[in-house]
């Protein structure tokens, strides 16, 4: 029964978490009555193909899964955008984005508001404005993913594949390995808003630091690092959803990490001998005090090497695991059993 | 040239056999579990009495009933097996018989009109 296993694992991975072990101990317990009942009226166990074919009537495991979403909200703007299979996925996505936009605009405006005039609650109101202006086409950009991939589940009738087969799952174990569902949406979620940030912020060549108006300017290398940035942030964000519709590819998350440390090494390596990397003036055309700008360069100095040493460190742990990854794939197919159950000899 | 009126109505007839279906078949599974059944022999004794209902159909729709009260539920061993058994509750009942007096009067009509 390692093919039920692999089936029964797969449906898992696409189930609500709470609800999880019991659909699926009642979908086994369905399933197993099934096999024995066509056994019975055979006369003997079924042959693998005899149990993939009644998997596969059963269905795919996303198909199955989708059917016991007991939520049948959607959302409608005459006619449906997205129906009661996308829309939990969808509403996740919606509330990860209002934390994320929420926590990083509310929490510094109520500490700074608070030290600065002991007052938290006019900085706040400041920061929900911004962010309502941040969040709204943030939300907008959401909700036409979501409806697009509604869309195209629905016209290409993606879910009711037929030519899938239950004997080309992995096995159970290595299901558990695969990248989680939970870990690729997140990732898209964070990509998308820091891409939506970057597209929107990221070529400004500076941003006002004090409320009196003074300005930091940075350097033309680091705006020239807008595009490069920007192709980081793609890559990250393809491979977020290819893991999500391929779960199994565990060696893309590794292989894209070093990829984009590469880049991002590269990108980094001539601001390390860039100086200053920024310059700070006044309105009144008042300098800034020299001891003051000296610090701050030292402190963008620490970091911009503290990120380069950080970058080579996640990029070093990531080609040790892509390495690991490819080597355990390598020695599972060299001892790939044959066809009688014995490992080829080689 | 490909015939796409044939597409047309077949999808058609598709679409609206499964709209009729839908509302039957759940009163066609109430009626069933007036007797206590588990997801797989449901299937069967329907399927045996000529309602066919796919088990990716059937078994979500046992959960979705039984969530809104109308079934009740039970793990419990057969053939030394776990499997989950299923009954009508006693709201289920209420709501049965509702339903087939309501089925009776559209049949009567039906028969009437056609």
């Amino acid at each position: 029964m390692q093919l039920l296993d692999r089936y029964l694992t797969a449906i898992k991975f696409w189930l609500p978490k709470r609800q999880c072990a019991d659909i699926a101990a009642e979908l086994e317990a369905n399933l197993r009555a099934e096999i024995d009942d066509r056994a019975a009226a055979l006369g003997r166990p079924l042959t693998e193909e005899e149990i993939a074919a009644i998997l596969k009537e059963h269905g795919a495991p996303i198909l199955v899964a989708s059917r016991y979403q007991q939520d049948s909200r959607t959302v409608t703007f005459g006619k449906q955008l997205i129906g009661p299979l996308v829309f939990p996925f969808y509403w996740t996505a919606i509330k990860v984005t209002l934390v994320l936009l929420l926590i990083p605009g509310v929490v510094p405006a109520v500490v700074l508001g608070t030290q600065a005039h002991g007052q938290p609650f006019p900085q706040l109101g400041h920061a929900l404005i911004r962010i309502a202006w941040l969040a709204l086409p943030a939300l907008f950009i959401v909700t036409l993913v979501f409806a697009a991939i509604d869309f195209a589940l629905h016209r290409f009738r993606l879910l009711e594949r037929k030519d899938w087969d239950p004997r080309q799952l992995p096995a159970a174990a290595r299901q558990a390995k695969q990248v989680r569902r939970s870990s690729s949406i997140a990732g898209i979620i964070v990509q998308s808003l820091f891409i939506l940030w970057w597209w929107n912020h990221g070529s400004i060549p500076y941003l006002v630091v004090s409320s009196s108006g003074a300005q930091l300017h940075v350097a033309p290398l680091v705006t020239s690092l807008y595009v490069p940035v920007l192709v980081i942030l793609f890559i990250n964000l393809a491979q977020r959803w290819i893991n999500l519709v391929e779960p199994d590819w565990r060696w893309l998350p590794p292989a894209t990490t070093v990829i984009t440390s590469l880049l991002g090494l590269a990108c980094l390596y001539p601001l390390l001998g860039t100086s200053p990397l920024i310059s700070l003036s006044q309105p009144n055309g008042m300098p800034f005090n020299p001891h003051t700008v000296l610090e701050i360069h030292r402190l963008l100095a620490l970091c911009l090497v503290s990120l380069w040493i950080g970058i080579c460190i996640v990029g070093a742990i990531s080609a040790w695991r892509l390495v690991a990854i490819l080597w355990q794939s390598l020695a599972r197919n060299r001892s790939r059993p044959t066809q009688n159950g014995i490992a080829q000899a080689r | 040239m490909v015939d796409t009126s044939t597409d047309f109505s077949s999808d058609l007839f598709s679409s609206l056999r499964l709209e009729l279906r839908r509302g039957l078949l759940i009163v066609a599974v109430l009626a069933q579990l007036r007797r206590e059944h588990y997801g797989y022999t449901l299937r069967k004794d329907l399927a045996n009495l000529g309602i066919e209902i796919e088990e990716g159909t059937l078994y979500p729709l046992l959960r979705r009933l039984e969530t809104q009260g109308l079934l009740e539920s039970e793990w419990r061993e057969e053939n030394h097996r776990q499997k989950r058994f299923y009954k009508l509750s006693r709201e289920g009942r209420a709501i049965l018989k509702q339903l087939l007096a309501e089925l009776e009067k559209i049949n009567s009509s039906l028969t009437r009109i056609i």
